[in-house]
């Protein structure tokens, strides 16, 4: 089950004209060092040995 | 857990410490019989007497010779790789024999040469016995231990080897800082979901909103020899590496020295009988009392030195206060902020950018220290101090929270052979262990109206507020889910993008309060700059939607999946009215 985390910040109206482009991919991935402790840790090398995306771990 | 229990083990060069976990599945140093919780790394040979741990340090004294200490950071390292200051020691001097360093000392009238590996085994055994004696018979399954972020494979390999031997089952070596903040579970979400607990209790003030699950971390490890600063992205409890500073040389020892060499001058002032280092005696007595002083101020505001017959039999006794500690220690603090300064510019990142300060090391129990650490931070700003748990059992009982996790995994599951076959590496030298991480914050732009009112949070640039719900430095997969509220019925938008972070440097002029009498009249109040944390959003939006609200204050609900290859799925709202994103992969 994921962490919700409830934000304060207002939602604004969208403008009656609205029309949403495609959208568009992030920006160039980096490559980093996983420091090897934690329960969050061993729960990612889990997901990441069975192949689980995070709805099927959180079953 | 009853069956059998885990511990964690902190060796480190001048204290070890072991944690296990209690009844109420809390990590705990284990006092040993003497109720101690920080062991001093020593072993002294007197006749047919072993002494380890602090009751080895008085023989320092009379039976230096015989006393070896200094050794953990020996082990692996070849006699020929070591420095003059690893070598300097007021205790048996470290000898070449064949590339080994080791120890040439009497034991039982016999004189023995031992390795660093010879002494580690017994000293690691010692803590050893001492867990199995407070865990009154229930097997140790395993221990996961502590190395600093700056040992080598083979000094890794050769502490494994060394723990084997003394007995222990060893699980993980796992760096440091990564046991710091996994005392405190730092952003790690609950089982189920539940938010990560706040490492200062419930009543504490919240962490301000978004930042429950993503934080730059400091992690200030000053020990007694050295001072290790890393900088960490802590993504909903994956910590991932920005930068990491080692410095030998820099740690309790050296306030020490200061205090020593503040006490030898009191005494001769005092009693006009000189007393400097070539008195070895002498100067073991002031530097084992010095040190016990030293704890002694982190307690209280002032203390006293006293050693009997220092010199020539004469007796010394001194008061000290911590203004005045401080005031010998400041260069040691000086230079260890400097440590700070130095990891974050590797980082990139301002000061005002790190939102906590995790202090680890029993040196970090410096009142003195931390004051002079947190001027490196924006006064009232988001950066947060971490220490309330004491920072010299901070590392070990880390390391028993990350056993409890491993034992917490299945016997025969991947993730444990994975987690148990971890190379003996430094993590950046590990391929397993590098993972693809975002760059750029992921978030939404709303408008600065819509900023929260009184809510701590980002600051609004341009008129535009970004809400960051996807920080750089994540490693992916990663999720996130939040809520927020519509600001009226009807469509409401969420206008995605990257943004660029950013610190917004303001000239504030410092308001004087009234009861400021100290400030003389003609200092005009030069403006201090006030320096906070931004994200400014890109122009080009990198998604939009639009989601029906039903009411005012509707709790919009939205799910981030982003996936190893940088593909990202956002998910607006719930039920049959969601709408679905899809980024396709950078
Ligand atoms: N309460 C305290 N107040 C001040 N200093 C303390 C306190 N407790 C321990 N220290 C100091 O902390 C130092 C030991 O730190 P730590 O337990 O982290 O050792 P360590 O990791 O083996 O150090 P290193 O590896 O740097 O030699 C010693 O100099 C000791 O005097
Ligand atoms: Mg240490």
């Amino acid at each position: 089950m994921a962490a919700v985390v409830d934000l304060p910040f207002e939602l604004p109206a969208a403008p009656s004209s609205f029309k949403p482009s495609a959208p568009a991919s992030i920006s160039k991935l980096g490559q980093e060092t996983i420091l090897p402790a934690g329960p969050s840790y061993v729960a990612h090398t889990r997901r990441q040995l069975r192949q689980l995306d995070f709805a099927a771990d959180d079953a | 857990m009853s069956q059998s229990a885990v511990i964690g083990v902190n060796f480190g060069h001048s204290f070890s410490s072991i944690a296990a976990i209690n009844q109420h599945g809390r990590a705990d140093v284990i006092a040993n019989e003497d109720g101690e919780r920080q062991l001093a790394t020593r072993i002294a040979f007197n006749q047919d007497q072993v002494y380890i741990g602090n009751q080895a340090t008085p023989q320092l004294v009379r039976n230096a010779q015989n006393v070896i200490d200094k050794f953990a950071n020996l082990l692996g390292r070849s006699y020929s790789d070591l420095s003059d200051s690893e070598m300097k020691r007021s205790s048996a001097p470290v000898i070449d024999n064949k590339g080994v360093p080791s120890f040439k000392v009497e034991i039982q009238g016999k004189e023995e040469t031992l390795s660093a590996h010879d002494v580690a085994v017994r000293y690691i055994r010692s803590l050893f016995l001492t867990a199995k004696d407070f865990l009154s018979g229930v097997p140790i399954a395993g221990a996961v231990l502590s190395v600093p972020l700056s040992y080598s494979s083979k000094q890794i390999a050769a502490l494994k080897e060394a723990s084997a031997e003394a007995g222990l089952i060893v699980l993980q070596v796992i760096p440091a800082p990564a046991a710091a903040v996994t005392a405190y579970g730092l952003t790690a979400p609950g089982e189920g979901g539940s938010l990560p607990a706040h490492p200062d209790g419930i009543e504490a003030a919240p962490y301000a909103p978004g930042t429950e699950l993503d934080r730059n971390l400091a992690v200030v490890d000053v020990g007694g020899s050295s001072t290790t600063v890393a900088v960490l992205a802590a993504r909903s409890g994956v910590y991932t590496l920005l930068s990491s500073v080692t410095q030998a040389g820099l740690g309790g020892q050296q306030v020490d020295d200061a205090l020593v060499s503040y006490f030898a001058k009191e005494f001769t002032k005092k009693t006009k009988v000189p007393v400097e280092e070539s008195n070895a005696r002498a100067w073991a007595k002031l530097r084992n009392e010095a040190e016990h002083t030293k704890r002694a101020l982190s307690a209280s505001s002032s203390a006293q030195c006293a050693v009997e017959s220092l010199a020539d039999g004469v007796d010394f006794s001194g008061p000290i206060n911590r203004i005045r500690l401080d005031l010998l220690a400041a260069p040691v603090y000086n230079a260890i902020v400097g440590k700070v300064k130095e990891a974050l510019a590797q980082a990139k990142l301002d000061p005002c950018q790190v939102d906590e300060v995790v202090l680890a090391g029993g040196s970090a129990r410096l009142p003195g220290l931390t004051n002079t650490l947190l001027h490196l931070f924006p006064e009232g700003g988001a950066t947060k101090l971490t220490d309330s748990i004491d920072s010299d059992q901070v590392i070990a009982r880390g390391c028993a929270v990350h056993a409890s996790c491993i034992a917490a995994a299945p016997e025969d599951s991947a993730e444990r052979k994975f987690l148990l076959d971890l190379p003996a590496a430094p993590p950046k030298d590990v391929q397993s262990l590098q993972a693809p991480t975002t760059t750029r914050p992921l978030g939404l732009v709303l408008p600065a109206s819509g900023a929260s009112n009184g809510h701590s949070g980002p600051a609004a640039v341009d008129g535009e507020l970004f809400v960051t719900l996807l920080p750089a430095h994540t490693a992916l997969p990663a999720r996130r889910v939040y809520t927020l509220p519509a600001s009226q019925a009807g469509p409401a938008l969420f206008s995605f993008a990257e943004g660029t972070a950013d610190v917004k440097v303001e000239q504030v002029q410092r308001e004087r309060d009234e009861d400021d009498e100290d400030d003389e009249e003609d200092e005009e109040d030069e403006p201090e700059e006030k320096r906070t944390p931004i994200v400014k959003a890109d122009k080009k939006r990198i998604a939009e939607v639009a989601f029906e609200a039903k009411s005012k204050g509707e709790k919009v609900r939205v799910e981030i999946v982003a996936q190893v290859d940088g593909a990202v799925r956002i998910t607006v709202g719930e039920g049959e009215g969601k709408k679905e994103l899809e980024l396709p992969k950078p």
